[in-house]
């Protein structure tokens, strides 16, 4: 029990700046849909338009400098988003293919938020002190799990000892708080360390895919419009997403990806690539997708909470709270563990 | 003083049930197609923290007490 108590007290140490840091900006990137819906930061075509939606190609024959992805929000309907090599991501209207200025309505706070929570603005480096981190946090979360039994054994269930002194309340906050939160924790922990993982990840995936197919950029090749709807015969129930060309730095040499995902909400979480052959137009969805990309794809929502309405958003709010408190009450018995007076 | 341990069942249940409710509501929003699925993954996780409240809320009345000098 002492070795648990040493393995709680220095995992938790080692991690709390992060994690108090990743309590804090999570909260705000829980509703970050919300906000940049209400922020003006989403694109919207003019209302005016009426009219079908234009053949994909009449859209990025129109685009400035060479379109190395295209992509599709669900919250921007009749917006095409091109990213070119020369104008970067450009919103485009889908019924007149004319470019629409997007919304920049001071500077972006959420991205900055999200590029501290994910990877302290360090790129690499930052995935990896993250990643261990939340290695980190799991260790602390299940010692703490087993610490509670000892802590606990003379205690009903929720008992706070509020005659007693402060560092016993304050114990007792932190073994209730903790005790009842420990699997949603555990659970964010997990996925959150896995999301640090998705650039390696994807780097993987992409180094295995079609290493004989680099030369193959050359000369002629399907236009987006049709690898788009060769993707949609090949697999017809499931709905495109985004695509990204060869020229992409993250594409695949002779290949054009179209990202699909299915239609239920715990399909259209797992993307599909089909892969389009740029010479012979060939599409074929990826049936052997790996399962740790797929792991990925599961762990975004379960460490996101986005999958289950506001009310699924507030009460990952509120645990992220019970979280900051647990977070505080533990540095505060850490303090008085240093002073030489012990009690508890 | 020699102080009563709460049997296992007692200092284990609340915790298992906490935490066995979190799973499954954090499952049933994914799995499920919306509608009632969603709601019972809102019950299920608003069960720890209104369990939470409650203790820290409750007022300063003595629980029985099952040991006062343990600690």
């Amino acid at each position: 029990m002492q070795a648990w108590s040493v393995i709680h007290r220095w995992s938790s140490l080692a991690c709390t700046a992060f994690l108090l840091m990743l309590c804090l900006t999570g909260l705000p990137l829980i509703f970050h849909d919300e906000i940049d819906a209400a922020s003006g930061r989403l694109v919207h075509p003019p209302a005016g338009e009426h009219g079908p939606e234009l053949p994909l190609d009449r859209i990025a024959d129109r685009a400035d400098g060479a379109v190395q992805a295209i992509y599709w929000k669900d919250e921007e309907p009749r917006v095409v988003h091109l990213v070119t090599t020369k104008a970067g991501d450009t919103a485009c209207d889908a019924r007149t293919a004319l470019p629409l200025r997007t919304p920049t309505a001071g500077p972006d706070v959420m991205g900055g938020v999200l590029m501290l929570h994910s990877r302290l603005f360090a790129g690499l480096a930052g995935y990896i002190a993250l990643g261990l981190a939340g290695l980190l946090a799991v260790l602390a979360i299940l010692s703490g799990v087993v610490l509670y039994a000892p802590f606990t054994r003379h205690l009903r269930f929720g008992e706070i000892r509020r005659s007693r002194p402060l560092r016993v309340r304050m114990l007792d906050h932190h073994n209730l708080l903790g005790i009842a939160t420990a699997a949603w924790l555990a659970v964010v922990a997990v996925t959150g360390t896995i999301n640090t993982l998705e650039e390696p990840l994807f780097a993987v995936w992409r180094a295995d895919r079609r290493p004989d197919g680099i030369a193959a950029a050359q000369g002629k090749s399907v236009t987006p419009g049709q690898a788009l709807a060769a993707a949609r015969r090949a697999a017809p129930a499931l709905i495109p997403n985004s695509m990204v060309l060869p020229t992409s730095p993250v594409g695949t040499p002779g290949d054009v990806t179209v990202w699909m995902h299915g239609g239920s909400p715990l399909t259209e979480r797992l993307y599909r690539p089909v892969m389009v052959d740029v010479r012979s137009g060939r599409a074929e969805l990826d049936r052997n997708f790996p399962w740790y990309l797929n792991a990925l794809n599961l762990a975004r929502p379960l460490h996101f909470g986005d999958y289950g309405g506001l009310p699924l958003k507030i009460i990952w709010a509120l645990l992220d709270i019970v979280t900051i408190v647990v977070l505080a009450t533990g540095l505060f018995l850490w303090f008085g563990k240093c002073r030489p007076r012990r009690l508890g | 003083m020699k102080a009563r341990h709460v049997s296992a069942r007692e200092q284990w249940g609340w915790p298992v049930a906490l935490a066995g409710l979190t799973l499954f509501g954090l499952l049933s929003a994914l799995l499920g197609e919306g509608g009632l699925w969603w709601a019972l993954s809102w019950t299920a996780l608003a069960t720890p923290l209104l369990v939470s409240a409650r203790h820290v809320m409750r007022p300063s009345q003595p629980m029985t007490r099952i040991d006062d000098n343990a600690l």
